[in-house]
């Protein structure tokens, strides 16, 4: 039966993000938007995607479903083997701690809290114990090269130190996807470089990440490149 | 997250907005303190009355001439003579009669100016039986009271107050020394022990003279062999035999005076504690007006705490967003708020009860009315900022908690 049920799946085991025919309507007053219509595709282990398109084009929406924001209204999302659908809040909340690790365009550090406690906020809501949270959240931030800005808070760090602090956040619970919406649109060019750097060095070590950006020079750094135009998927490259 | 967790970003957040945060507990800080300093002058006011009862000499009553009966004009008995005699103080002291009643002193009062040489002090001059320093519940400070023998000879000897001694000798030792009672020179035999005065109910206790009620009713009333007595003091076996007393007294008095309907007695008896109750209840409505101000200041403290959450949760819409795309459940958005909402009314609470624990040292001495919090009042102020604050919290930490985290992240 097994060996049947894995024939019939046409998801492997390394397809961590697929989307099958994806649709999201929303209704603004009497007005229908359809924001996605029918967009599929798959992303593997270790690949390193970029989503282009210009604004309106539905970029965000779909960056919001990927990441568990929000659930589609039609189609099949399945994040490392798990289909995202029929979920409240709060097992969205769940899988978004534990499959997505976010990087905004804004940083979004909180700013009452050092470096270090802000990267162990998803720790702290996964329910880690405190020893284990400081360690990985200080071990993380030292591979940014953050090391000895860890009881910084936001305020006192550069734009590109920030990012890194978000990157370190990102990636401290361990998650299947690394999530970034225009990392670099903040950031000055050699910020910008930095934050690229480490997401290239990040895709060698077998990180699978997604990065969201109307930057063709930052789309160009990843693996492949989709384009997104008036909902629908143009072609990929 | 754990409770500590909460508490410890709880604290966090107010300390980034220390100014803010005061501000929205200040209404909780002054409703607290005003409820403690209310509850502790009413115990204090009860604590003064309480303990000037039992300076008077609790379980007493008074029997005074004369009929409080409604009716055309004040019933005086028998002309403007007293209707009241030794003779019936001395059926009330029978343990037969009366057994509620411990102990029984007639009294005579009058005003008399009392002369040492040349120092001239108008004082009042009661003239009582022994049993008047148990019954009163006085002691003497020096020297010894009048006593039975002083009684029966009608000797010419006084017992002083402690201000009437001093007003007269100054410091120097009355023992022995003798001094005019109006027209009669008199030994001071006694002084008694200071009661303390400024009692707002009473006159001032320490200022008067006593003398054997035989000397009194003969040579100082310049009439002899008259038995009359101005009142009778009476002092129950205990405040519970009280009403029992009341009721003996009232019997017997109405066999002596040949009265047979009550409402044509001609004489009055009351219960000095009455006074006091009266006294009490006018401080209890005040207590009870005060806290009911301070109640709703409370209320109005708590609407303020509401209100600034309110305005937190907007302005904090990002950093729900964010905790939100972090994991964070709806469950653990609306704990932190209310825990947010409880720190800040436990701070309130507890600045509030600092307040009126300050107040409780300081007032005192601006009103001179005893200021008394009983501890476990102090531990409710804190706990009533708590529920407050949690009570006014639950609204905002609802709003926050259904916010959708993509609105959140995406406000600026």
């Amino acid at each position: 039966m097994e060996v049947v049920l894995a024939e019939s799946d046409p998801t492997s085991a390394q397809d961590l993000l697929v989307l099958k025919d994806i649709g999201k309507r929303y209704q603004l007053g009497h007005l229908f938007v359809e924001a996605l219509r029918g967009v599929s595709f798959t992303v593997v282990a270790n690949d390193y995607v970029a989503i282009t398109g210009p604004s309106g084009s539905g970029k965000s929406t779909l960056m919001h479903l990927i990441g568990c924001l929000d659930v589609p209204t039609s189609g099949d999302l399945t994040i490392a083997g798990e289909l995202v659908r029929d979920l409240d809040q709060a097992e969205l909340a769940e899988i978004r701690n534990r499959r997505i690790g976010f990087v905004f365009q804004q940083f979004n550090l909180l700013r009452t809290m050092t470096a270090q406690r802000n990267v162990e906020l998803p720790l702290l809501y996964a329910g880690v114990p405190r020893k284990e949270r400081r360690d990985r959240a200080a071990a993380l931030l030292e591979r940014v090269g953050l090391g000895r800005h860890m009881n910084h808070h936001p305020m006192e760090l550069s734009g590109g130190q920030q990012q890194r602090v978000a990157i370190a956040r990102a990636l401290v619970n361990e998650p299947s996807i690394i999530l970034a919406d225009e990392p670099t649109g903040n950031l000055d060019s050699q910020s910008a470089e930095e934050v690229l750097g480490i997401f290239e060095e990040l895709n060698q070590l077998g990180r699978t990440l997604v990065v969201i950006t109307h930057d063709a020079t930052v789309a160009a750094r990843a693996s492949r490149a989709l384009h997104i135009r008036d909902g629908q998927l143009q072609e990929v490259s | 997250m754990t409770w500590g967790q909460l508490v410890r970003s709880a604290l966090e957040a107010i300390q980034w907005n220390r100014l803010r945060s005061l501000l929205t507990v200040l209404g909780i800080v002054i409703g607290i303190a005003a409820v403690m300093v209310t509850v502790g002058l009413g115990e204090g006011a009860q604590a003064k009355v309480s303990s000037k009862i039992a300076a008077l000499g609790s379980n007493l009553l008074t029997v005074a001439p004369g009929s409080t009966s409604a009716g055309p004009g004040v019933r005086r008995g028998l002309g403007s003579a007293s209707t009241l005699t030794m003779a019936d103080a001395a059926a009330l002291s029978s343990r037969v009669v009366a057994p509620a009643v411990a102990a029984v002193a007639p009294l005579t009062s009058q005003h008399e100016t009392l002369t040492n040489g040349a120092i001239d002090w108008p004082t009042t001059v009661d003239g009582t039986t022994p049993s008047w320093l148990g019954i009163r519940s006085r002691s003497v400070e020096i020297g010894r009271f009048i006593n039975a023998q002083d009684e029966a000879s009608s000797a010419d000897v006084v017992v002083l107050g402690a201000l009437t001694a001093q007003e007269l000798f100054s410091t120097s030792n009355p023992i022995g020394r003798v001094v005019d009672v109006g027209p009669l020179p008199m030994t001071v035999i006694g002084v008694l022990t200071p009661v303390g005065s400024g009692t707002s109910v009473t006159s001032n206790q320490d200022d008067l003279a006593i003398v054997p009620i035989s000397t009194a009713q003969g040579s100082l009333m310049g009439i002899s062999a008259n038995d009359s007595v101005q009142s009778i003091l009476l002092r129950a076996t205990s405040s519970s035999t009280l009403s029992a007393a009341y009721q003996e007294a009232d019997h017997e008095l109405m066999m002596l005076h040949g009265v047979t309907n009550p409402a044509n007695a001609d004489f009055t008896i009351t219960a000095e504690q009455s006074l006091f109750s009266a006294a009490t209840s006018i401080s209890a409505t005040l207590t009870a007006l005060l806290a009911g101000i301070a109640t709703v200041s409370l209320l109005v403290g708590g609407i303020g705490v509401m209100n600034i959450m309110l305005v937190s949760v907007t302005e904090r819409t990002r950093e729900i967003g964010l905790r939100k795309a972090l994991g964070a459940k709806p469950s653990d958005i609306r704990r932190q708020f209310l825990v947010e909402a409880s720190v800040l009314g436990v701070c309130g609470g507890l600045i509030g009860a600092a307040l009126g624990l300050l107040g409780q040292l300081l007032l005192p001495s601006l009103i001179s009315n005893p200021v008394i919090i009983p501890p476990i009042v102090t531990v409710a102020a804190i706990a009533v900022a708590l529920m407050i604050s949690l009570l006014f919290g639950v609204y905002p930490a609802a709003r926050a908690a259904q916010l959708s985290p993509i609105d959140a992240l995406r406000s600026e």
